[in-house]
């Protein structure tokens, strides 16, 4: 070996020819079909062979790959003549089931933790495995695991770059209330919520802050070249919130206005009005609205309305 | 060359011989004493010279391209004759999937996985295992599961689940205040950005998932959780634009839709704090139909809302 390193010549007390010459043939057949002058020319201008093999020899190679468990299929092409490639063989990448089980073990600890383009990364690697096994199932299964079900990866991933620079996008959205219609929004940024993937941005057609279900937007119609600068109708709403102040998490759109003991006030500002109210509602008792007096009217009455569902019910 | 004859179709048996010691190489390790008997057939005994056959075809396979490093007796692929382009963003795919793995308790799940890595790491290129180097030490995740500490109690609790012994957990809520626990351990779990042990109340099987944070100290009892109980079922009625957009959860069923577009969900396995949360959030387009303790938990949390402004 060590005359090799030096002078690069092979010799046959050195390697076995048979192998090499086997390893190459296979090399030449997972590629892509190969006629018998084909490999047999590759074989001959080989730096490390430089021979000459019959379309006997070349069948024995052939018939011990197939052999040792590969499938090789002849072709024909338009020029007529046969060509051999391997279409399945033993080092192919075979997902157990137990595999597949654990895999999604994981993805699924990983999924809860994981951005947009994260999903994406990982939807596109499962892709990839899929294509070199047996595993049908394998992308269908992760599809549902990293929320991407019924979602364009394609629009996805045009979605993210636009949310990055905050463009101004036509979107074509299959609104469950009124059906397929154009929007026009800024686009803001991914959203991952309660196992959905959302875009978040300015709406023109409510001219408010709006989330829009990623799995509805069925194109991105047009990307503007310039931005409008939107009179956004907003409301800012101070609250006092319940709460250990080590554990105090604020949003963007949050400001702490003061703490005294376990009480936080908090301003929030926003264009929508409705997830507003979702916020509120969730926190539940732990939050009580300050101002302004309309919002704070408003979601009493929901509230009230939610309690009268009960009382009848 | 010797070829062999079998149904008139010529094979050449080292040829066949090479491919497999290949094939076991994919698998894993392979012991110098099954690698010589496989050349000599099983007729090795010190004196012929299969050694020297052997060489010969690790030096193909070394001058081929194909990396073999013998550690102990022992053959280990380094570099393989079949290989899968895997891109950078791939890799940092498997190095996050191997960092969540570390989660796995030892076992099935952990032994499939640890294949799982292998089968693919077998197939990388010369570029992919440098990838994988590079983004194994640098990749410094933003996820709880990397922090030292969260990591011993997840894995604490896992054992926890595994033995199967009821528990006492004193545990805070997000307000500071503290609750005394006893229950029945059924499986740690990730939501959103927290790890949680999820467990089974000792009365009317409530489901709690308390983020592994806020315990302050559990406390394994003798008695086991004999049978594990059935988690409850919650049964909720939504409406209007909700019903439209609703997505089920994993643990979520239809149970009927009504002829006004109002849709009976069966929710079970859910923690019942965190699924009252998330009911108030859908306001008056949801209702709670049963159990009724879960309806009246509803009732109270909108009463003491309402408490806060009068």
């Amino acid at each position: 070996m060590k005359e090799f390193v030096k002078s690069q010549k092979v010799t046959y007390n050195l390697m076995s020819f048979t192998g090499f010459k086997a390893l190459l043939i296979f090399d030449m057949l997972t590629e892509g079909p190969k006629s018998f002058d084909e490999i047999s020319d590759i074989i001959e201008n080989h730096p490390y062979l430089r021979e000459k093999i019959s379309t006997d020899t070349m069948r024995v190679y052939m018939n011990s790959l197939k052999r040792f468990g590969c499938e090789i299929k002849r072709v024909k092409g338009e020029d007529k003549i046969s060509r051999y490639v391997i279409t399945k063989h033993p080092f192919e990448l075979n997902l157990s089931d137990e595999e597949i089980k654990s895999v999604v073990k994981v993805c699924k600890i990983l999924a809860k933790q994981a951005d947009a383009k994260d999903l994406i990364y990982m939807y596109k690697l499962f892709e990839k495995i899929a294509t070199y096994t047996n595993s049908e199932d394998l992308i269908n299964v992760m599809r549902n695991v990293l929320m991407l079900k019924g979602i364009s990866i394609e629009i996805l991933e045009d979605l993210i770059v636009c949310c990055d620079k905050k463009q101004q996008i036509v979107i074509r959205y299959n609104s469950p209330k009124s059906g397929v219609k154009d929007i026009e929004i800024i686009s803001d940024g991914i959203e991952i919520n309660n196992g959905k993937i959302y875009l978040a941005g300015f709406g023109f057609e409510y001219m408010q802050d709006a989330i829009f279900e990623v799995s509805r937007i069925k194109q991105i119609v047009e990307i503007k070249d310039s931005k409008t600068i939107p009179q956004k109708n907003t409301i800012t709403v101070t609250y006092e919130l319940e709460t250990t102040t080590k554990k105090l998490e604020l949003g963007q759109d949050e400001k702490l206005i003061k703490i005294e003991g376990n009480k936080a006030v908090i301003e929030i500002t926003s264009s929508n009005e409705f997830l507003l109210r979702q916020k509120f509602l969730e926190l539940g008792s732990l939050c009580r609205i300050i101002s302004p007096d309309k919002f704070k009217n408003d979601f009493i009455e929901t509230l009230k309305d939610m309690k009268a569902v009960y009382c009848v019910g | 060359m010797s070829d062999n004859v079998v149904k008139e179709k010529k094979y050449n048996d080292a040829c066949i011989k090479l491919f497999e010691f290949l094939k076991m190489l994919y698998d894993g390790e392979v012991d110098y004493k099954w690698v010589i008997d496989h050349f000599s057939d099983g007729n090795y005994d010190g004196t012929s010279n299969t050694h020297v056959t052997l060489n010969k075809y690790l030096n193909a396979m070394k001058i081929f391209g194909i990396r073999v490093k013998k550690v102990q007796n022992k053959y280990i692929l380094q570099s393989p004759l079949y290989k899968i382009d895997f891109t950078n963003n791939d890799i940092k795919s498997i190095v996050s999937l191997k960092n969540a793995s570390k989660l796995l308790p030892k076992g099935k799940y952990k032994a499939s996985f640890d294949k799982f890595v292998h089968d693919l790491e077998i197939r990388f290129d010369e570029s992919a295992q440098n990838s994988m180097e590079i983004f194994e030490n640098a990749i410094n995740s933003n996820l709880k599961f990397n922090n030292t500490d969260i990591t011993k109690q997840i894995q604490l609790c896992e054992k926890y689940c595994r033995e199967n012994h009821k528990l006492e957990i004193i545990y805070n809520d997000e307000t500071g205040n503290e609750y005394n626990l006893l229950c029945s351990p059924v499986e740690v779990t990730y939501v959103k950005r927290k790890v949680c042990l999820k467990a089974l109340g000792n009365n009317g099987n409530r489901v709690y998932e308390i983020p592994i944070e806020l315990i302050k100290s559990i406390k394994q009892l003798p008695s086991s959780s004999s049978t594990k109980g059935l988690p409850m079922t919650v049964l909720f009625r939504i409406k209007g634009r909700l019903a439209l957009n609703y997505k089920m959860r994993d643990d979520e069923r239809l149970e009927q839709l009504e002829a006004d577009g109002s849709k009976l969900i069966v929710n079970k396995n859910e923690d019942l704090n965190n699924l009252l949360k998330r009911l108030m959030r859908y306001g008056t387009q949801c209702e709670i139909i049963s159990p009724k303790f879960l309806r009246e938990e509803m009732m109270e949390l909108i009463n003491k809302t309402l408490s806060n402004y009068q």
